[in-house]
């Protein structure tokens, strides 16, 4: 009884297209493009509901526009054992993530340093 | 005869209900996806719907629960219930809301939020709510709620006409992590809903798993927006 009820569950699971991610605000307000910016680091914030890094960015002509670069939540992240003390306000770094529907704004992959090391605070995003 | 019958009846109420509370005590952590039946709006619900702008109208942006189906589905943040002195309590991580329900009925009503954070704030948006053990199911009924979003992805709206049902069953074979937290939450609101809206979600017990205090920070992004406008 037990079991069928779980096979019932399990073919519930299937037959719908869409899953956590579309009732979890992430997926909302980020959409499935991918973008890459290169930046200064001007702030971190490791907090709830969203850790986030605004970085800094300057074209060709000079021009300055700021980016917020959002990842998960600070309670999610610590309790994957994550921490963002890697990231040095003042750092220069590529930040590549999925674009927001708000302008200059991006879920975090993962950035890049000078040094070509790189950081990625959820790999299971990835 | 009929008192032994009613005895042994009220024996089998009393251990079935002891049970219900044993196995869905416990922390949870949502697991896997969802279900959601078709959504057939009325005009009303149609209207409000249409009005919604996510990048500005979801109440998480302030630290606000917008309804109880989108704090039960919150992946990656712990939800603990616990049952005594007539109460069921359920703490969730997300916004740190502690949600107090009174096993009973109807009566027990008070018209007041059932969930607060733990700075006192109140949420109507969470309803009012009152609960019963039935066999090896908890079954909580909430009303009274405040305008809110059912989802905040798509702005499904909930009113203060909405009563909502959360039917709680532990499902799986023996005891542990083998176990599966099932919530089947029914929205009935005639102002919003040509039919009942049916939610499930499905949840892996994780009683190693601590609740962190979440601190939210309001996540407006005026400041932000300035920035770029400088």
């Amino acid at each position: 009884m037990e079991k069928g009820l779980l096979l019932i569950a399990l073919l519930s699971f299937l037959s719908f297209p869409f899953g956590l991610s579309a009732h979890h605000s992430t997926n909302a307000n980020f959409t499935q493009e991918i973008i890459s910016v290169n930046g200064v680091i001007e702030r971190v914030r490791f907090q709830n509901p969203h850790a986030s890094v605004l970085i800094k960015n300057t074209d060709e002509q000079g021009k300055e526009t700021f980016w917020l670069i959002e990842s998960g939540a600070r309670t999610t992240l610590e309790r994957q054992g994550v921490s963002l003390d890697i990231l040095k306000v003042g750092a220069k770094v590529k930040a590549t993530g999925r674009k927001g529907r708000r302008e200059f704004t991006m879920y975090l992959r993962e950035i890049e340093f000078e040094d070509g090391t790189v950081f990625i605070p959820q790999p299971d995003l990835n | 005869m009929l008192v032994k019958i009613f005895s042994t009846l009220g024996l089998l109420a009393i251990s079935s209900s002891a049970l219900a509370q044993s196995t869905i005590s416990g922390t949870w952590m949502l697991e896997g996806p969802g279900t959601e039946s078709e959504i057939a709006l009325t005009a009303e619900g149609q209207r409000i719907q249409s009005e919604y702008d996510l990048l500005s109208d979801d109440p998480s942006l302030y630290c606000t629960p917008a309804s109880s189906s989108r704090i039960w589905a919150n992946p990656n943040a712990p939800i603990k219930i616990e049952q005594s002195d007539g109460l069921v309590r359920i703490s969730y991580e997300l916004f740190d809301l502690r949600r107090e329900i009174p096993v009973g009925d109807e009566s027990d009503l008070t018209g007041q939020p059932s969930t607060k954070n733990l700075n006192g704030d109140s949420f109507p948006e969470m309803g009012s709510s009152f609960a019963r053990f039935e066999g090896d199911s908890l079954i909580i009924e909430s009303r009274n709620h405040a305008y809110g979003y059912i989802r905040t992805s798509r702005g499904i709206p909930q009113s203060p006409n909405t009563i909502a049902i959360e039917v709680l069953e532990v499902e799986g074979e023996g005891e542990g992590e083998g176990e599966t937290l099932h919530i089947t939450h029914t929205y009935i609101d005639e102002s919003m809903f040509e039919k009942p809206l049916v939610l499930e979600y499905f949840f892996r017990r994780a009683d190693g798993t601590e609740l962190n205090n979440y601190n939210c920070t309001d996540a407006n992004y005026d400041w932000f927006d300035d920035l770029n406008a400088n």
